[in-house]
């Protein structure tokens, strides 16, 4: 499978690397892949994407890490107690469907125009899908299943730990799994826009001076990164479903 | 008002006592109470002189939904009381690889339960319980889900694992054949409130199989156990259409 994957990735890249040199598309505005890769590797060795993508990952990594935490408590929460859920699981939900990146200027009014503004934005905005989907999920775990445990008089942790988190992993992880989607929009956007920070700024300064080269790589090294939070999120499932 | 009234039953060592009942009439609540999941209600349940509060390490439930954990493997599933009671991984491998080739599932091992049949998943929740050796087996329609054929094997396998571990059974159920066919006593439970209706014994051999069905004795059981049954459920299928009326009313 895995071979399978790469080669439809080496398949369309060769097939963009065809139409730039015989100028089936303009390289003006798309560079040769192979270069883009090269542009990668080259802003990598020389130091100049590590200091970026330093602040790109910290920025990535702190608000995931608080949205995951603070989401998947309040989540339990909203599933532990009916009143509790019934109350606020609407809101949620209603939070959930708007565009709450808009409120991106009160943010940076409250926190200033710094790495903490987007932080707290994205968190805000990816703490919304991992309380729901932490919440649906607890909530869709079987009775006859938490029976099991309770008439092999397994403790409250056991329990917990055994059955109703492996049970509730895999919704809680496509909520996770969003709520990383989220945060690596919003940190990368808010970049981009605010002109502060890592990648995103790179990739704003690149596009607006046409280095369409550096643009590439940039916005290359970004989709990685995305891949490696994705691929640790679901080696984390693994562990969980042990 | 309340699901089960005035029960009185002793299940003797060894005896495998089944309970009929039209539904609705609390046959799961009764189960409930014995396995020590349902508790705060009028009554005492005792377990050789001791009474249940909670559930007892000695009691085997099986459960009437889907109940084998997807995440784990058929042998992880069968394997799971032991691991949580801290047995060593050598002797619950033994001793879950025993069960399983018992329910006829030995090849099966390394599957996941989602690749599984209804039959199949069934046999592993059941294998589950088995492996921790339950002098007592309490079974919810264990076989509800699964097709006739199945539930007769099933069932066979079941009385040959009853009868080699001498377990005590109580099993519910809503076919008659079967509880005539694996019962030593058949309870025939009422309509909501259920109360002990009646008690049949059933005098086939120790040793059975399923070529009992087309017995004459065999069929004269069925109709007597059907004569008490078929006046509660004509009786609860009345109440619940009362129910009905009563919804649409309100």
């Amino acid at each position: 499978m895995w071979i399978v994957r790469i080669a439809v990735i080496v398949v369309f890249l060769v097939l963009v690397e065809i139409a730039v040199r015989t100028e089936l598309i303009n390289p003006f505005f798309v560079p040769r892949p192979s270069e883009a890769v090269a542009r990668m590797g080259t802003r990598l060795t020389d130091g100049e994407f590590l200091g970026l993508v330093a602040v790109t990952l910290g920025e990535t990594f702190a608000g995931f890490a608080l949205a995951a935490v603070v989401g998947m408590v309040v989540g339990f929460l909203l599933w532990r107690s009916r009143s509790l859920g019934d109350a606020f699981e609407p809101l949620v939900a209603a939070l959930f469907s708007s565009p709450i990146v808009l409120l991106y200027p009160i943010f940076l009014v409250i926190l200033g125009r710094n790495s903490t503004a987007i932080v707290a934005l994205a968190a805000v905005f990816a703490v919304l899908p991992t309380i729901l989907f932490t919440k649906q999920a607890l909530s869709a775990v079987s009775r006859t299943m938490l029976n099991v445990g309770r008439s092999l008089n397994l403790s409250a942790w056991s329990n917990f730990r055994h059955i109703l988190l492996p049970a509730a992993a895999p919704t809680i992880f496509t909520g996770l799994r969003i709520a990383l989607t989220y945060v690596l929009i919003v940190v990368v956007a808010m970049e981009y826009i605010l002109q502060i920070g890592g990648l995103g700024r790179f990739v704003s300064e690149s596009s607006l001076l046409f280095r369409a080269t550096d643009l590439y790589a940039s916005v290359g090294l970004i989709v990685i990164i995305s891949a490696a939070f994705i691929w640790a999120i679901n080696r984390l499932e693994k562990l969980v479903q042990r | 008002m309340s699901a089960l009234q005035h029960i009185d039953l002793d299940v003797r060592k060894g005896e495998f006592v089944s309970v009929v009942g039209p539904s609705g009439c609390g046959k799961s609540t009764l189960l409930s109470t014995v396995s020590g999941l349902l508790t705060g209600f009028d009554g005492r349940i005792t377990v050789r002189g001791d009474e249940i509060k909670g559930p007892h390490p000695d009691v085997g439930v099986v459960f009437q939904e889907e109940s084998t954990f997807p995440w784990r493997n058929v042998l992880k599933n069968v394997e799971f009381g032991l691991e949580m009671r801290g047995v060593s991984k050598e002797e619950r491998r033994r001793k879950a690889m025993e069960i399983l080739t018992m329910v006829g599932l030995e090849d099966f091992a390394k599957s996941y339960p989602g690749h599984l049949s209804g039959g199949m998943k069934q046999r592993v929740a059941i294998a589950r319980t088995l492996v921790m050796e339950p002098s007592i087996l309490l079974m919810d329609e264990p076989f509800g889900a699964l097709d006739e054929q199945t539930r007769i094997i099933l069932g066979e396998e079941l009385l040959r694992i009853q009868r080699a571990l001498d377990q005590t059974v109580l099993l519910i159920t809503h076919n008659i054949q079967e509880a005539i066919l694996l019962s030593d006593r058949v309870v025939v439970l009422s309509a909501r409130p259920g109360r002990i209706k009646a008690i049949v014994d059933i005098k086939l051999p120790k040793q059975r199989d399923s070529t009992l069905l087309a017995t004459d004795e065999f069929a004269g059981l069925v109709g007597q156990v059907w004569s008490v049954l078929r006046e509660e459920s004509l009786r609860a299928f009345a109440q619940e259409q009362n129910n009905d009326e009563e919804t649409t009313h309100a």
